[in-house]
């Protein structure tokens, strides 16, 4: 299993690859949509 | 028809009045007026970066009076000093030095923090010699002075940045790390890091506690907490840090702290930006008798005591205790939301240091979250206009906490921290691990985030201006 530390390495490798952050801007933006849900 | 009152235009204000305007629309006459001591709106989670140059104030700023007249809201502009709950009414002191008399059938407390820069003498931009960034104007003259110093960078200068908390009990850590993070990539960008020491001073007892107890979240099997993430991401920043620790004094040259373990430091600087303590905003309360009965309705520190379970020690305080209803329990027409609530305790644990000095950040309830009070108590006043209970409740230990925290503004190449946890408030009676529901957990860093925070600037500009289909937008 991957450390945390060669984890966090790998979220700051792909911190600014365009095609990375455009799938987790869609993740992340559904995730805080269903956030705001539970209280909207 | 019965008369509202909201004090403060702040997210938790502006918004309660926007959404009572919406809901009481059309259902008979009912007045609402907001009353505030500055004529404009304010997007503070956009100051820090009118606070490094790259934005200019007025950008994250908008005027209240021709969104108030487009959706039938009274606007006063004063400062509210004194409360008047037996006879229902306010007293404003006008810009002019007049006073007016605002009568109201259900008010909300929204006020918004009072900046206690003289909590820790020397502090502040106005009568010391640190930086702020928590209103357009500090900002403005944080940009200033962080631009003159990298002028005096430019010409060879080798120099020491400190920036965080500058008292034991200050709160927004998260601005704070806003800042610096801004400031570190700034210097990189300008090809002059090399020129600059850079310190994390604060009151957290751990990195990334951020006031809020920190957070944990879950990534392939493992559980990592934001002092991992901090850690990290300070390292590769070549940020140093020193936490746990109060601010006693600055002078021009030095921050004099002192940490939990009575260890005593002496910080030399050349920029400081370092977030004061907030208390309430000085508002008296006086009963038919002309009685000052501030204390019965607020806690020491001058916040509005609402549904909250309050007396409890930090070991047995927990979600259930968090108020939900935002109802002052002596009078029920009574509401406070925002910073103006009195929480039942921090979130934080509470410390001092051997010399008695408060080491306690301060539970933040600022932006969303302040969003969701004002909405919930702006809701129960409608209720209780059309002959119901309160029935909303936005429980801070019940609603998630939504934080973008930017560490470089571009579109393209930015970053920022996404953050998602749920519940903001530690709730160890519904989820006894942690206290919080993991799953629902979120903290990675990304140009992600970048596009995030400017998404969610334009957004929520839009959104409190009333413009078309603002009530689409969360």
């Amino acid at each position: 299993m991957a450390t945390k530390r060669d984890m966090m390495e790998k979220m700051w490798r792909y911190r600014k690859n365009i095609f990375v952050q455009l799938c987790r801007f869609i993740v992340l933006g559904l995730h805080f949509n269903r956030l705001v849900k539970k209280v909207h | 028809m019965a008369k509202v009152v909201v004090v403060g235009a702040g997210f938790a204000g502006h918004y309660a009045a926007l959404i009572l305007a919406d809901a009481l629309k059309g259902k008979g006459g009912h007045e609402i007026t907001v009353i505030s001591r500055v004529p404009k709106f304010t997007y503070i989670p956009s100051l820090v970066w009118v606070g490094v140059g790259q934005m200019a104030a007025e950008d994250v700023q908008f005027d209240l009076k021709p969104v108030y007249d487009k959706v039938g809201i009274n606007f006063v502009h004063g400062v509210a000093k004194e409360v008047h709950p037996d006879e229902k009414y306010v007293v404003v002191e006008k810009p002019d030095g007049g006073t007016q008399q605002v009568d109201y059938d259900y008010i909300i407390m929204a006020t918004g923090p009072y900046l206690n820069f003289e909590g820790t003498p020397g502090l502040g931009p106005d009568n010391g010699y640190t930086q702020s960034i928590c209103t357009p104007p500090h900002a403005t003259k944080a940009a200033s002075a962080y631009l003159d110093l990298v002028s005096r960078m430019e010409k060879g200068e080798k120099v020491k940045i400190v920036i965080g908390t500058g008292h034991g009990a200050a709160t927004c850590q998260g601005a704070a790390f806003e800042y610096i993070s801004n400031v570190h990539n700034d210097l990189v960008d300008r090809g002059l890091r090399d020129r600059a020491e850079i310190l994390w001073l604060s009151n957290e007892p751990a990195l990334g506690d951020f006031g809020i107890d920190g957070l944990e979240v879950k990534y392939g099997g493992q559980v990592f907490t934001s002092e991992d993430v901090l850690q990290f991401l300070f390292e590769k920043y070549g940020i140093k840090w020193q936490i746990r620790s109060h601010v006693k004094q600055v002078d021009e040259k030095k921050i004099y702290t002192i940490d939990l373990d009575g260890n005593e430091n002496e910080i030399e600087y050349d920029f400081a930006m370092l977030i004061p303590q907030f208390k309430a905003q000085p508002i008296k309360w006086i009963d038919k008798d002309g009685n000052d009965i501030t204390d019965k309705m607020c806690n020491p520190a001058g916040f509005v005591k609402v549904d909250a379970v309050y007396g409890k020690p930090y070991a047995e305080l927990d979600g259930p205790d968090w108020p939900r209803t935002y109802q002052n329990p002596i009078y029920k027409n009574v509401f406070a939301a925002g910073i103006a609530f009195a929480p039942p305790g921090p979130l934080s644990k509470p410390q001092q240091a051997p010399d008695g000095s408060p080491i306690a950040p301060a539970p933040p309830r600022t932006g969303y979250t302040a969003e969701l009070s004002g909405k919930a108590a702006a809701l129960n006043i409608v209720d209780m206009i059309e002959g119901r209970e309160p029935s909303h409740t936005a429980s801070m230990a019940e609603t998630p906490g939504l934080c973008v925290a930017s560490l470089k503004h571009h579109l393209f190449s930015g970053e920022a921290v996404t953050i998602a946890i749920y519940p903001v408030a530690r709730n160890r009676a519904a989820y006894p691990e942690y206290g919080r529901d993991l799953d629902n957990c979120v903290a990675e860093i990304g140009l992600a985030g970048a596009w995030f925070k400017w998404f969610l600037h334009h957004a929520f500009l839009y959104k409190l201006q009333a413009k078309p289909g603002w009530k689409l937008i969360p």
